[in-house]
């Protein structure tokens, strides 16, 4: 377990191809039920991190193959009190479509087809951290705390 | 784990003809275009009356929900409606803590969907301008 800012306790780099998302979820889901959430936390947390490797899948393939042998690379560092998840990927810049999403508390916003995977990451995480640099790409950094430990 | 499958049949219920779509598998970026794809054949067949039975479904992501709500829109705005049944408890939960229960119809098994269509088209018999207080499209 991660004391302060440091090194991922576990990364996995994924090819950016959305049939390695059920992979993830797996493997997120396992996670959470090893720390000890909540099997409704379990199951936000599997659906952000689905969410979040989605999107950065779908940036990565609009580059029209500009990112070449680049993956989406998914770093979790597990600290006493909460999980750090950063999903680090050379898609488009989406910092403006995150800030456009608000959490899906409005219950009358429901008829589009798309966008929904920024709101649910918005809805389900208590942080959303979210860079963009044009050399480096996207840092995406989730956070969901353990409500089993106080704070 | 199968990834994605769907089959889909027809039904009469007192002279309406159903649709009925069971999926299995899970329903995520990967794979919600197969579904997108059944509903919207159904649809161009101008078939409005459409249960997706969702027994075998073990996960549905924001892209899934997407092709629901896109599809619930256009059956609703044709006279029809698409009715949800047999959740796994996952699923169903994932449909309460993101709201979408709330617009969309779940019914235990398909037979008690099957029957709510009957009782919406009775309903509409005897009141048709009556709005449905959950849809707001």
């Amino acid at each position: 377990m991660s004391q302060g800012c440091s090194a991922p306790d576990i990364a996995i780099e994924i090819a950016p191809n959305a049939r390695n998302l059920s992979l993830v979820r797996h493997f997120i889901g396992s996670l959470a039920y090893d720390l000890r959430f909540s099997s409704e936390e379990a199951l936000q947390l599997e659906m952000c991190v689905d969410e979040a490797c989605a999107n950065s899948i779908e940036g990565m393939n609009k580059r029209d193959g500009e990112h070449g042998d680049s993956c989406v690379r998914i770093e979790l560092i597990i600290k006493q009190d909460a999980i750090h998840i950063v999903i680090i990927d050379c898609g488009r810049d989406f910092s403006q479509a995150l800030k456009k999403a608000s959490p899906l508390h409005d219950f009358s916003d429901r008829t589009r087809k798309r966008g929904y995977g920024l709101q649910i990451i918005k809805t389900f995480m208590d942080v959303v951290d979210y860079v963009h640099d044009p050399q480096t790409g996207n840092r995406l950094q989730l956070v969901k705390y353990f409500s089993h430990v106080r704070r | 784990m199968k990834k994605f499958e769907y089959k889909v049949s027809e039904e009469s219920v007192n002279g309406m003809v159903v649709q009925i779509v069971m999926v299995e598998g899970y329903l995520d970026s990967s794979t919600f275009d197969k579904l997108q794809d059944a509903l919207q054949t159904l649809i161009d067949d101008k078939q409005f009356y459409i249960i997706v039975e969702f027994g075998q479904l073990n996960y549905i992501s924001s892209a899934g929900l997407g092709v629901l709500m896109g599809m619930l829109k256009e059956v609703r705005q044709n006279g029809g409606d698409l009715k949800l049944a047999n959740m796994s408890s996952k699923v169903r939960n994932l449909f309460d803590m993101l709201g979408f229960s709330r617009l969309i119809r779940i019914y235990a098994d398909p037979e008690e969907a099957k029957l709510a269509f009957v009782k919406d088209k009775n309903l509409q018999a005897t009141a048709p301008e009556s709005p449905r207080p959950e849809d707001d499209y």
